[in-house]
This record gives C-alpha cells, structure tokens and sequence, in this order.
C-alpha cells in the first residue's frame, strides 16, 4: 500500500483508494495543524473538507514542481480556509474558532467515564496513575485484559476487590490462570479492566474489547 | 507517520489523558474544544513529553499562561542558572571569615583564629605542650573564643600549668586586616572574651592577665614560626605589659578600664618622647612604651633587660634570648642585639639566662650610671633621650620573664 505512487493513483481507481488510506495520518495531521484542533473520529466536516481536497490534489499534481505531500499541504490548507471563509460568512461576524462546529459529543460515554473515574478514585487511582502503568507491548496488554475480563465474571472476586479495595492478587491468579507475578506486575490495569466490565459501562467495554480485537486501525472504517 | 483514535477520558490544565483503541493510557497535549468522551484521531506530534510534564508538575508555568513552552524552558532554565548563584552568594557571604588572630601565652602557648562574631574557627597549639593538650579540648568550630578559652584554661589548669601560685596569662590579639591600624576593635574583643571568662572553675590561685595588641606582621611571623602573636610581640617589645585582670581565689578584678594600652610601638611616625625618670627606677610606663620609635627593628629588646629579675613587674618573657646579649652590646649597630631581629630563636620553655653586668657597664655611650639602660639596645635614635632610664622599667619587664619562664616549667 505504501508503494503506490501518485501517478499510479492519478491513473488507477482501487490504486488511488489504497493512496488516500496510507495518507490518512498525513491528512488527519494536515487539518489538526491547520485547524489547531484534533480531528473527531465521527462527523468532522474539516476532515471531510481536507479528505476532498486530497483527492483534488492528486488530480492536479504535475511532477516536478514540488513534492506531493508539500503540494497536497497547500492544498487542503487553501480549501479548509476556504471552508471556515464561507462558515463564517454563513454564521456572520463571529470569530472563526466558532465558526468551525464542534464535534457531536456522546453523552453515554462521557457519563461513563465519570462512573469509572469515581470508582477508580476510591481504589486510590485516576486515569493520570494509568498512564505510568499500562503496558506497553500489545501481546501483554490483550493477555491483561483477558485476564481482568474473567476476573470481572467472578462475583465473589469482585465483592472481594470492592471490600479491600485493592486487586485480591490470589484470587486473580487462580481466575485467569496466570502467574502471581504478571498479576502483581499489572494489578492496576486489572483492576480497571474488572471495574470496567463488572459495571455497567457498555460503551467503554466495547471499546476495551476493540483494542483486544486488534482494531487499531479504526480510521479505516471512514 | 502513525495515528491512534482514542477517547479522552480526563483534561487536565496541561495535558488530556486518553484511551487508545490499542488499551493503552496516553498523555496528550491540550488543543481548544477537546472534552472528555471526545472520539479524536491523534499523531506522535501530540504526545505529551516527559519534559514537558515535569515542568508542569513542578507548576512553573501553565500551558495557559503567557509563556509558550519554549519560553517556560528558557525562564526555567534561568530561574534554575539564578538560584545556583544566588546560593552560592549567601552561602560566601554568610560564610564566616577570619577577623581575628588571639593567642594566649600562659605557657602552653595558644593561638585561635576568630571571625567577626568572636566564634573559633581554628585553635592550634605553638609549642608541644599546648598541642599534647588540645587533644583533650574538645572545642567545634563556631564555638565563641570565651567557651574555647574557657575550656582549654580548665585543661590547662588539669594538668598543672596554673598552680596555687601566681600564674602570668598573657593574651594577645590582632585584626587580620592590615589596614586597620585601630587598637579600639581589638580592645573590645579581648575585653569581651576575658570578661566573660569563669575564672573559678580553673583556679584558686593568683592568676594575672595581661593583654597586648598585635598586628598583621606578627600573624604573619607566627605562622612562619613555632611562636604566637603574643611571644612574637613581646620578643620586639621593651614597653612591660600591664596586667589587666588580677584573680585571686577566683575572683576577678579589674587592674585596668581596657585590656590593652595603646601600643606606641606600633605608631612609627611618634616623637620620641623624653620623661623624667630619677636614677632609683620611677620611671613610668609610658617613657617606656615611647622609647621604641623604630617597630620596625624588634630585634633591639635589650638584652640587658634581663640581669634584673626583681620579680615586681608583669608578664615579658621575650628575654628568653638574652644569652646572646653579651655579644649584641657591640655599639650602635644597633640589629647585633638578641641575633633574633624579630625571630625569636629561643624557645619559651627555656629559663631566663642572667646576663653579665659588667659586659653591658663596658656600653659607655649608655650607661652613665651602673644601672642598666634599656633604650641602649633597643634604638641608636633614641640612645640619648633614654639615658636616665631608670632601673625599674627594666625590673619590670625583666619580672615578667621570670614570672612566665617560671611558669613554663611543667609543674
């Protein structure tokens, strides 16, 4: 995928589609620079406004001028200026940061993540401690979410989490069948995994469970 | 170029924590709109650095204060630059410094240096009794000089060197400063750490102290040489000391308003001043002190000084080197005296040493009486205006070298 070319993708349609993928993160970047935003997965007309500008860009690219990334740059940049020209000539004389719409919000998630931040908080940890203690390589982490999803199916283990207020190490290791150690070295990241899935929290579960699904690559999906 | 969708599950005032699709927990920089549950793509460029969350931590600067990141370092950076050399600028001026050189000559032979404050900073022993009894001092630097003091007299006392007796102390200081010629300074630290002084917890006996002002050529002797400020002067000096405090069964009296008379020794541009003095010794102090218009030529202490140990005077023991008087009364030459020119070469321990009478009664062109001249070694200058010097200067001072060199047998 990332040996297409441009004059292949100026010449072939399924060629074209696989260049505008491998320049997802190129154009996600282009309009967060521009924009000073972060690109919302969903529903956001900036990226929609580059992602169109991107495929303009590829028809109108003549080789030897410049690059194609810097040429595509300019690009997207002129037409999201264009874009937030005529919002802001559609909404008035409002500054043009309000201009640019704000990304629809899931409410769901947002009431659910503060569910968890509570809970986690009486465990004596914030979403700030789990950065330090996620793990960093994938076959790990899947192995730690598995291991706090079985845990989380076992009620008196949970009770026992909730009563101590800490991971019950010994309990752990017998559910998921794993060494004291790889559960010592990870209680917090599955403790929140437990918390995660013995609580009602849908829509964080699912995506917990996208990550051990080896779905990484979500931007596809646009 | 990698990207990640995540979810922000906490915004914080510098950076927002998010989960990734991958499970894993990221800090990422703040950017406007960005709210918890938001669903954002977001590359390497938005992972908040280490060093960034440091300073944040630290709370120097907020993200949304005036200063971009690049400008937090900077003033970091310089704040962190000041405040090494703000440091190290309290810490030496706040430092002690050495103020003052005090000596105390009992024998053994003391030398302490003193900062501003009158707190030791360094006691060492000029003759090997005094350093055989340091070692049981037990003193720290920044005691004051009185507490020092105190304890190596009690230590002294210990070990025989004051007896029931009269024992001579004589105390010695002088300002490191060259340029201060002010006697005052030095009459007000000598008084302030003597004053202070528990008499009675080192003796029962008679103990009379006297004070002399010193000077930055004497310090700079002493360190040269295994003496003190307070033996070096006395080896140039001719005036006698006058006690300043007389303690009897402990109990202190004063002898004199100040410790220290002003030394005309030390004021080289003084007339050379003349006094009435009859033939049976009434000579005063002061015609004495006078003589000596030349500090310059310590070694000039009259030898002959010595023959008279009448035992009534105050403390002088530089006449140790007396015993090479016979051959410094050779005339005008006037350095010939002592051999020492003010390098004392006589240890203080040594016992006075009578000189013969009739070697200096051959010094014709000084002596008109069979008494002893003083002035006659001590300046050719002031040969002539010390001819009617009578005997009891010298018996004085020539006391005092009894009194010390009997003092500096070890009991």
């Amino acid at each position: 995928m990332d040996n297409i070319t441009i004059q292949q993708a100026q010449t072939s349609r399924e060629a074209r589609e696989l260049f505008i993928k491998a320049h997802f993160p190129f154009i996600i970047y282009t309009v967060s620079s521009v924009t000073g935003r972060y690109v919302v997965v969903e529903n956001d007309e900036s990226f929609s406004v580059a992602l169109e500008a991107f495929n303009g860009a590829i028809d109108t690219y003549s080789e030897g001028v410049s690059k194609f990334e810097t040429y595509a740059t300019t690009v997207i940049k002129n037409k999201l200026i264009d874009f937030y020209r005529q919002q802001k000539k559609h909404y008035g004389h409002e500054p043009l940061e309000e201009t640019i719409p704000a990304p629809e919000r899931d409410d769901d998630l947002r009431i659910e993540i503060a569910d968890l931040s509570s809970k986690l908080s009486k465990f004596g940890l914030s979403f700030d401690d789990l950065v330090e203690v996620s793990p960093t390589h994938q076959d790990t982490r899947e192995k730690a979410i598995t291991v706090g999803i079985k845990a989380s199916k076992i009620e008196w283990i949970v009770k026992r989490m909730h009563e101590i207020l800490k991971l019950p190490v010994v309990e752990v290791v017998k559910a998921g069948e794993t060494t004291r150690r790889f559960v010592y070295s990870h209680k917090d990241y599955i403790l929140t995994v437990i918390l995660v899935f013995s609580e009602d929290l849908t829509r964080m579960q699912q995506f917990v469970l996208d990550s051990i699904k080896g779905d990484s690559h979500e931007h596809q999906k646009r | 170029m990698n990207i990640k969708n995540v979810k922000v599950m906490e915004v914080k005032s510098d950076y927002a924590v998010v989960l990734s699709s991958e499970g894993t927990f990221i800090r990422i920089v703040l950017k406007p709109g960005i709210s918890v549950g938001d669903h954002i793509y977001i590359t390497e460029a938005d992972v908040y650095k280490a060093e960034e969350l440091s300073i944040s931590k630290h709370t120097l600067f907020s993200k949304r204060a005036f200063f971009s990141k690049r400008t937090a370092f900077t003033f970091a950076r310089m704040a962190l630059v000041s405040s090494v050399v703000l440091v190290f600028m309290l810490f030496k001026a706040l430092s002690p410094v050495a103020y003052a050189v005090l000596s105390v000559d009992i024998n053994p032979s003391f030398q302490m240096v003193v900062d501003a404050a009158y707190n030791v900073l360094d006691v060492e022993g000029k003759n090997d009794e005094a350093r055989q009894l340091l070692t049981e001092v037990e003193w720290k630097k920044g005691q004051t000089a009185t507490a020092v003091l105190q304890r190596i007299l009690e230590e002294v006392s210990d070990n025989g060197y004051i007896h029931d007796g009269d024992n001579h102390i004589l105390v010695a200081a002088a300002l490191i400063d060259s340029k201060k010629k002010d006697i005052e300074p030095v009459n007000q630290m000598v008084e302030s750490i003597l004053d202070q002084l528990d008499y009675q917890s080192f003796t029962e006996g008679k103990l009379i102290i006297s004070a002399i002002s010193s000077d930055h050529t004497a310090i700079e002797q002493s360190l040269s040489q295994v003496i003190s400020i307070g033996t070096y002067e006395l080896e140039k000096r001719i005036a006698p000391v006058e006690p300043y405090i007389e303690v009897n069964h402990g109990q202190a009296k004063k002898l004199m308003p100040h410790p220290i008379k002003p030394n005309k020794q030390n004021q080289p541009e003084e007339e050379v001043e003349t006094s009435p003095s009859t033939a049976d010794g009434t000579d005063t102090e002061e015609t004495t002190e006078v003589t000596t218009s030349k500090p310059e030529k310590p070694s000039k202490a009259p030898a002959t000084e010595e023959k008279t140990n009448n035992g009534n005077g105050v403390p002088h023991p530089s006449n140790n080197n007396g015993n090479n008087s016979n051959n410094s009364n050779n005339g005008n030459n006037g350095n010939g005296g002592n051999g020492s020119n003010g390098k004392p070469n006589v240890k203080p321990t040594e016992p006075p040493v009578e000189t013969d009478v009739s070697t200096e009664m051959t010094d014709a062109t000084k002596t008109t009486e069979s008494t002893v001249d003083v002035s006659t070694e001590a300046s050719t200058e002031t040969v002539t205006t010390n001819e009617n010097k009578g005997p009891s200067d010298n018996a004085n001072e020539n006391a005092t070298n009894k009194d010390l060199n009997k003092d500096k047998v070890k009991p």
